[in-house]
């Protein structure tokens, strides 16, 4: 009986939501110097001679789409785990009549999943992005070397106040491009002193790197 | 039309109503226990899902080398703590840096670990699994292992109608197991409920009990689950900060969860770092010191009667419940 209630409601929503019944795709694209993240290629910045990528994940959730800062779509799925190295994670399915210039979205997992027990799907503990002996989400992890073969860990996550890393984030959508979101690492990359900068759990540091996350971004 | 919708309400709330029933069925606790914390309406309690938490509990799969399981910490002879073991023992005969806590009444507790590092029953398995010095698997690893073997895809359906195993129902069902063990019948229950009586000892103990004692370890729990600063000294290898570890807050350095005060008897040694072997060790400390601006001043025939009571808090019954032993279907799928 609640199947059918459920199937019911759902084929309710798909009604109210779904002007085209044709998909296309928003390719999410992460990007460094202008140009897309490449894993393992070579970068520099103020703290490294050379530095490189080798694991870039994190959540986004709440995603919205607006059109004249009114919001136009809410989409269906709440929390994408976002994989440079899953090429699926990085698109985004809209409906193909879909006007849009900007989107809304937080990076990382609200408190109320963090505090809700089991979830499955992108949530699935097994991806790799939940503290095991600390409960809550690894919001952002990225992981590589720098200055040859020395290993930087930024695993940034944590939702009990005063340290709560869920940010906010609000992107235009890319100018030339119609069906591209261009997430730009800029600012957070050129941040990073690799000789100091070591996050691996909640707290003040967890909190200031997602600031400069969330800066980048916008 | 309006027939339908008022018939489809009563339904509803006839089914809601059996429902309820049903997961009371399976949780047996008396009337004088405070509200359950755990929310089952994500996790809803089968017969089937309990069975394959239990299995699981047992399974020494669940460890890297097949050697360690929940139980080995946690035993039902010991309500389900690991007696006479300061500190946890892992894989590769490792030793941890804390002492396993018995395990009951779970679902009415908030936060899990000493530190409360973990917020959530579900999510609890996976410290133990992932530790290093406990069973040293991974969350990966351990769902690839269950998958492979020939009796644990058809159990999960059984459990979950999927026989491809996911983290979420191996957690789920964990839980489940681990929220029907209820320890409820020490004397102390049988005088509450009034079938029986505290001898004289036992009287004096509880009234020392409830003008010393019960603000931390309240009724009927024995414990309010928070976090204090009992006074015990910081120890030197360990260097073990407590709840301050999870939260930052320089105002919770060295506070660790109240533990609950129900099966002493079966649970010793004492303390985060099982730093006290018996009860009398552990109410001389209290003689001694000032906690939350009181001192707890006790004689000697004091602390006999607050013994005596604490005693009484010994639920015998529930360290020879059948239905929390090692299951039998797990000895046909170990050796066959």
């Amino acid at each position: 009986m609640i199947m059918l209630i459920k199937f019911f409601i759902s084929l309710l929503i798909v009604n109210l939501y779904t002007p085209s019944s044709e998909k296309i795709d928003v390719l999410i694209q992460l990007n460094y110097n202008n140009e897309k993240i490449v894993l393992n290629k070579a970068y520099q910045n103020n703290y490294a001679d050379n530095f490189s990528i080798n694991k870039l994940q994190f959540y986004i959730s709440d995603l919205r789409f607006y059109s004249q800062n009114k919001e136009v779509l809410e989409y269906h799925k709440k929390y994408i785990l976002i994989d440079i190295e899953n090429e699926n994670s990085l698109k985004i399915s809209i409906p193909s009549n879909l006007m849009f210039d900007q989107v809304l979205f937080n990076i990382g997992i609200d408190e109320e999943t963090n505090k809700t027990g089991a979830k499955g799907g992108d949530l699935d503990p097994i991806h790799g992005m939940y503290w095991t002996w600390n409960s809550g989400y690894i919001n952002f992890k990225l992981e590589g070397l720098y200055n040859n073969n020395n290993e930087f860990m930024f695993h940034v996550g944590g939702f009990m106040k005063p340290y709560n890393t869920l940010q906010k984030v609000k992107i235009n959508k890319a100018k030339e491009h119609n069906n591209k979101l261009e997430l730009n690492f800029d600012r957070f990359l050129n941040s990073l002193d690799f000789n100091l900068d070591k996050i691996l759990s909640p707290g003040k540091n967890a909190l200031k790197s997602s600031n400069m996350l969330a800066k980048s971004f916008n | 039309m309006k027939r339908f919708i008022s018939l489809l309400i009563i339904f509803l709330i006839i089914k809601l109503i059996f429902h309820l029933h049903k997961q009371n069925n399976f949780l047996n606790y008396p009337n004088y226990f405070p509200k359950i914390e755990y929310d089952f309406s994500n996790n809803q309690l089968s017969k089937e899902k309990i069975e394959l938490g239990k299995i699981l509990f047992y399974d020494p799969i669940l460890s890297k080398n097949n050697q360690v399981s929940c139980a080995s910490c946690h035993s039902s002879y010991n309500a389900f703590a690991h007696t006479d073991h300061k500190l946890s023992h892992g894989i590769y005969d490792q030793i941890g840096v804390r002492n396993a806590p018995s395990l009951f009444n779970l679902a009415w507790q908030r936060e899990f670990m000493w530190d409360g590092a973990i917020n959530h029953l579900d999510m609890q398995a996976l410290a133990p699994i992932n530790s290093k010095t406990e069973m040293g698997e991974t969350t990966k690893g351990l769902i690839n292992k269950l998958q492979k073997t020939n009796y644990y895809p058809k159990l999960f359906h059984d459990a979950f109608k999927d026989s491809i195993i996911k983290t979420e129902y191996l957690l789920k069902s964990l839980s489940q197991f681990q929220l029907t063990l209820i320890s409820a019948n020490s004397k102390y229950d049988s005088v509450i409920k009034g079938v029986t009586k505290f001898n004289t000892k036992e009287k004096n103990g509880y009234e020392l009990f409830k003008n010393n004692c019960n603000s931390c370890h309240t009724e009927p729990l024995f414990t309010s689950y928070d976090y204090k600063n009992n006074g015990i000294q910081e120890d030197s290898l360990l260097k073990d900060l407590g709840r301050f570890e999870i939260t930052q807050n320089i105002k919770e350095k060295y506070l660790f969860k109240v533990p609950s005060l129900r099966n002493l008897k079966y649970s010793y040694p004492y303390m985060h770092d099982g730093r006290m072997k018996k009860l009398q060790t552990v109410i001389e400390h209290y003689s001694d010191i000032e906690i939350d601006n009181k001192f707890i001043k006790l004689n000697s025939k004091e602390k006999i009667d607050l013994i005596a009571f604490l005693l009484t808090l010994n639920d015998r019954e529930f360290t020879l419940n059948k239905d929390h032993k090692f299951p039998s279907k797990l000895i046909e799928v170990l050796y066959q």
